[in-house]
């Protein structure tokens, strides 16, 4: 017994663990990079610097202390974002900017690295470990005040130059989805649609109906052969244990009946005051309730 | 002068406290939808139309109609921080609907289906007036996520039409709302034209097999299969299909009956109400009183009417290859609308209307709670395709 709860607290503790290890970072995406500068956002001094977005796709609030970013993908433990800053934690499908000027006395949010304006970027979070690569993107010279990243939220597969240039904001401006924006201009009418919705209905009821359509059948042979055992039959006779006996039906027949006909008592629930006539009972007398005044000698 | 002063300090401050009340902001738009309340109230306490949703919706849109000066006070509904905008959290992120998804597991008997697995078909079949109002909706207009919002009307779920509205169209949850659970309450007027005028006398009159016992074991199985086939299929459908499937393992189990208890009765009351509440508070008339609001009404109610024909004309096409002894009565296509159990109990009534001796309750339920599954599916997939 002692074995069976060391081994459940162990069990518990590995979901724990890989659960924590899902929403500590895992999921994070770079999200949009802007590595020249030349009109756009302030840092804290005032100096306007090349910065990167880290994205939180997920509906949980993501832990990002401890992991590392870097420019150099020969050395991925470049820069190690401290634990114990309010900053670290990004808020589900929120953004966090870093600050590339190789300064970090100003906070978490500002690295130990700069990005060049004029190559290419390698930028990557590599997890806590040091070791996993969570997102790595490999940044095109810019031009001044253009911003490349996902051009739609936390998609890692469509990254482009921006339409517009968007630190700690959505990326995609527009007013539709992209899923939304297919089916408006794809499917017009609904009929696609209603067709491949239909068949996912049908797909995932019928899977339901074959699967208990075996269970059922099962449920049966077993049903019928503990009944054998149970009567005492040989195997291959016939004993059907599942059979509702007729008196059965007629009690949920005369239920129903009566149901339908309402013929049922109805308790009139009117309310009426009637005053109470209030007998005499030594219980309830004020004088063998209360103490006797004092008596003045 | 000292005096005048005083007076012209009360006199304002008078002036000030009348800016602040209902009567200085109303608008004709507040007055109408207090009117509808009203309605909505006198349809659950006279005519007994779903009073548990139409008594909290009325009052809520009670609530949400009350007039008040915009100055930051923090009380109205979209206001952040006000009481009833941190109620309305559940509803605007959508986590009422699953709770209410886990009392409906835990109240609901799924033998039926258990017994006559080819009833999951006819549930599955009633959604396609999901998509018929989907594709109307689009003809009038809406973009695909309002469409598709307005579209789960006719999957007649009142939570799943939240969930997905809160979703994909905020703007329409309200009106939307207010017509599926409408249309819920208008399940014994709409569904039986529809079901009379799509079947003959000889057909209505089809007796079924009696359904076989369903054993303890098939009722524990169910959920546990049921949760891995549908979410592996539809992942978007798993907080309303998770839920819904916890709470019948809760009561199926036998060992919890404690948490079934709590699932089925004081925890969906409580979320009934505060969905219901939430809900009738949002129609605020400025959202609420428009074109848009009168158009989702009349596409629900034409999902409705799909939906039940779909169902009922599915069981009579199912019914050419099943042999005579496992026949449908297609009086039962009409309960694929996830109305429970208002539908199901329309087959029976319809059923005993044409053949006294013919009970379709118990057949009927089967397609009903399938529904039930279908319409979340369905929900997921429009999530997953348009969020």
């Amino acid at each position: 017994m002692h074995n069976i709860k060391k081994g459940l607290l162990f069990i518990i503790a590995i979901f724990i663990g890989v659960a924590g290890y899902a929403q500590r970072a895992s999921s994070l995406v770079i999200n949009e990079v802007q590595t020249n500068n030349v009109n756009g956002i302030l840092n804290k001094n005032g100096e306007r610097v090349a910065w990167f977005e880290v994205y939180n796709p997920t509906a949980a609030p993501v832990n990002i202390s401890g992991c590392y970013l870097t420019n150099d993908s020969l050395n991925l433990k470049k820069y190690r974002i401290i634990k114990g800053d309010h900053l670290t934690k990004i808020e589900p499908h929120q953004r966090l900017l870093f600050y590339c000027n190789s300064d970090t006395r100003n906070g978490v949010d500002y690295t130990n690295f700069s990005l060049s304006d004029s190559t290419s970027n390698y930028i990557a979070i590599v997890s806590a470990n040091g070791l996993d690569i969570i997102d790595e993107v490999n940044v095109p010279v810019l031009k001044g005040d253009t911003s490349w990243g996902s051009i739609y939220d936390g998609d890692k597969e469509n990254r482009a130059t921006l339409a517009a240039v968007s630190p700690n904001a959505i990326n995609h401006l527009g007013p539709e989805s992209s899923a939304e924006q297919n089916f408006k201009e794809n499917d017009q009418y609904g009929v696609g649609m209603a067709l491949t919705a239909m068949s996912v209905v049908f797909t995932a009821l019928l899977c339901l109906f074959i699967s208990f359509k075996i269970i059922g059948k099962i449920a049966i042979t077993i049903g019928a052969a503990r009944a054998r055992r149970a009567a005492g039959v040989p195997k291959g006779g016939k004993v059907d244990p599942l059979e509702t006996s007729g008196e059965v039906y007629a009690a949920i027949a005369l239920a129903l009946s009566l149901h339908e006909d309402n013929d049922h008592d109805y308790e009139e629930t009117i309310l009426t005051m009637k005053k109470v006539e209030k007998r005499y009972s030594p219980w309830s007398s004020k004088v063998y309730n209360l103490r006797e005044n004092p008596k003045k000698n | 002068m000292g005096d005048n002063s005083f007076l012209h300090f009360l006199g304002g401050n008078i002036m000030e406290f009348l800016s602040y009340t209902g009567f200085a902001n109303v608008e004709i738009g507040n007055l109408i939808m207090i009117l509808v309340g009203f309605f909505f109230m006198w349809l659950a306490v006279s005519k007994e139309f779903e009073p548990m949703l139409l008594i909290p919706i009325g009052f809520g849109i009670l609530l949400g109609n009350i007039p008040f000066k915009d100055a930051g006070l923090e009380i109205g509904i979209y206001e952040e921080g006000s009481v009833l905008n941190i109620l309305y959290d559940g509803v605007a992120r959508g986590w009422y609907p699953p709770l209410i998804f886990l009392g409906i597991g835990a109240m609901t008997d799924f033998s039926s289906i258990i017994a006559n697995p080819k009833l999951m078909l006819v549930g599955a079949a009633a959604q396609f007036g999901i998509f018929a109002a989907y594709a109307i909706a689009l003809a009038l207009g809406f973009d695909p996520n309002q469409a598709a919002s307005i579209g789960i009307i006719g999957g007649a779920d009142g939570p799943t039409a939240i969930l997905l509205s809160s979703k994909l169209a905020p703007n329409l949850m309200g009106a939307i709302a207010i017509s599926a659970y409408s249309y819920m309450a208008l399940v014994p007027v709409l569904q039986p034209p529809v079901m009379r005028a799509l079947t003959t006398h000889k057909e209505r009159t089809i007796k079924m097999k009696a359904p076989r016992v369903v054993s303890q074991t098939e009722k524990i199985i169910f959920p546990i299969v049921g949760v891995l086939l549908t979410c592996f299929i539809v992942p978007t459908g798993l907080p309303l299909l998770g839920m819904l499937f916890l709470g019948n393992l809760l009561k199926e189990s036998g060992v919890t009956r404690r948490l079934a208890e709590t699932a089925k009765g004081p925890m969906i009351d409580i979320v009934t109400i505060l969905l219901g509440t939430m809900v009738g508070a949002s129609t605020q008339a400025k959202y609420f009183l428009t074109a848009d609001s009168i158009l989702i009404f009349a596409i629900g109610a034409f999902s409705f009417i799909i939906a039940t024909a779909s169902g009922v004309c599915f069981v009579k096409i199912f019914n050419l290859f099943l042999k005579e002894e496992n026949k449908i009565n297609p009086l039962i296509g009409n309960a694929g609308v996830s109305a429970v159990p208002h539908s199901a109990r329309i087959s029976q009534k319809l059923g005993l209307e044409y053949d006294p001796s013919n009970y379709l309750l118990m057949h009927a339920m089967g397609p009903n709670v399938a529904g039930v599954i279908g319409s979340a599916v369905a929900a997921g997939v429009l999530l997953g395709f348009l969020i």
